[in-house]
Parts: structure tokens; C-alpha cells; sequence
């Protein structure tokens, strides 16, 4: 059992085979590797506390909740570039609350894949595929979630999209 | 930081199975090919710092932006939903 105190949910007592581990941490977060995924009763958001570090916890939702179809990409390649090349792999979005605006936004081009088997995974950045870093999304009801900006992908903003980065 | 002077068609190796060669020079821009083994991510830098940047949101996303957090759950339980 690991302690932890002072999260933003108080003292957590965490047994062994509830963490998470992502390899080379969370993207700007390089330290925290241990993470437990802590749900809520209502509504499909749940929080990704470290176990590293008490006063870090980030938003997530798990990509199966979210409309349209997230990500597109075979499953195969997302375990691979995760480094866990399993059969059933859970992909949780990181999301925030935008400080302008208060709206939700969620970053699709960089989810977290973790296999549900040996709890491992990693945050990779998904090549190509027209995904932006702060999507507007919107909570629907207790288990889904959807995309609030459909239009097509040519019109979105250019940060997210990989157009010039090409295959060969 | 290494700088490295490298001519067209010319190539950097990196550890892990990486290289990248210089494929093309414009006026003002160079065009590099990259080859990599495929558990690698390669992205353009604007792209990583905007992971980045959503991480750093996140983070400073307060709890109560949404309703209090209840209960440690399993992955298992995470994944209920069809």
C-alpha cells in the first residue's frame, strides 16, 4: 500500500495493484510514472492522480466514451507506439477546462494508452491525423461525451494537423 | 545540443534505430526524411509543445471544475462503458 497525502482528494491510500505505469511519465511531466485513476460517481470524467507527485492530477476520458469514434487508428498501431502491444488497451484523453472561456477542451493528439492486462502504457502523440490539442468537446450524460467542433478537418485550426509531415 | 553540418542525401543515426536525412534544401527550409522503428512517434515540434501545453492546462485544471471525485477505481471499472 503507498500513502499518499494532500492530493486535491485528500489523503488516498493506494494498494499496489491499482497504479498505473506510463513510461517516460505524462508529456511535461517526465517524473510521475505511477498513476491511479481515480472515478467519479457522476459524469464521464475521471482523474489520473499521481502517485509521484500528490498535487498532480490531470482530468482524463476514456476515448470509448467519446463521439465521434476515437482515435481512428488501428489498435495495433497504438500499442505499439505505447510500447504495449496487447489486446485490450484503454485510451484516455487528457482534458482541461479552458481558462478564457470555461469551455471543455480535450487533446486528442496526445492520448494515453494503457493496457488493461499489465497496467502500462505511455502518452504517445498520434502521427497524422488532423487531431488538435484542444478540441472542444462537450459531456452528453454519465457515459459519453462528444466533439462540439464537426467541421471538416481542412477547416480547423492548423495546430494539431501534421499536413506536411508526409509518408514516403 | 549537437550542430551537425550535413550535405544533401547526407544522414544523422541516432540511437534506437533513427536516422535522418537531408532530402531536400529550399530557400529557407530543408526537407528531412526520417526513418524510424514504429514504436517511435515522430511529430513536428509545434504539435509536442501543444501536448504539452494541454498536459500543463490540465494539471491546473481545478477538481471542482467538475463534481468532487468519489472513489479509487480499477482500470477494470474505467472500462464498463461500451
Amino acid at each position: 500500500m503507498i500513502d499518499l497525502e494532500q492530493t486535491r482528494f485528500g489523503a488516498l491510500c493506494v494498494a499496489d495493484d491499482c497504479l498505473i505505469t506510463l513510461r517516460g511519465g505524462l508529456l511535461g511531466f517526465p517524473d510521475d510514472t505511477r498513476f491511479i485513476l481515480i472515478e467519479r460517481e457522476r459524469g464521464p470524467i475521471a482523474f489520473l492522480q499521481s502517485v509521484d507527485s500528490p498535487e498532480l492530477a490531470i482530468p482524463v476520458l476514456d476515448g470509448s466514451k467519446l463521439t465521434p469514434p476515437y482515435p481512428t487508428h488501428a489498435p495495433a498501431l497504438l500499442g505499439r507506439l505505447a510500447g504495449a502491444p496487447a489486446d485490450d488497451l484503454a485510451v484516455f484523453v487528457v482534458v482541461a477546462v479552458d481558462a478564457a472561456d470555461r469551455s471543455l477542451r480535450a487533446n486528442l493528439v496526445a492520448p494515453i494508452v494503457v493496457d488493461t492486462a499489465t497496467r502500462k502504457g505511455s502518452q504517445i502523440i498520434l502521427p497524422g491525423a488532423g487531431y488538435d490539442a484542444r478540441t472542444h468537446i462537450l459531456i452528453v450524460d454519465q457515459d459519453s461525451a462528444t466533439v462540439r467542433d464537426a467541421r471538416p478537418r481542412a477547416q480547423r485550426s492548423e495546430s494539431g494537423s501534421d499536413r506536411d509531415l508526409e509518408e514516403a | 545540443m549537437l550542430v551537425v553540418k550535413r550535405m544533401m542525401g547526407e544522414r544523422i543515426v541516432l540511437s534506437g534505430g533513427v536516422e535522418i536525412i537531408v532530402s531536400a534544401v529550399g530557400r529557407g527550409s530543408v526537407k528531412l526524411s526520417i526513418a524510424a522503428p514504429d514504436h517511435v512517434w515522430i511529430v513536428r515540434g509545434e504539435v509536442y509543445d501543444s501536448a504539452i501545453e494541454a498536459n500543463a492546462a490540465a494539471a491546473r485544471t481545478a477538481a471542482s471544475a467538475f463534481p468532487i471525485a468519489d472513489r479509487a477505481s480499477s482500470l477494470e471499472s474505467a472500462q464498463e462503458a461500451p
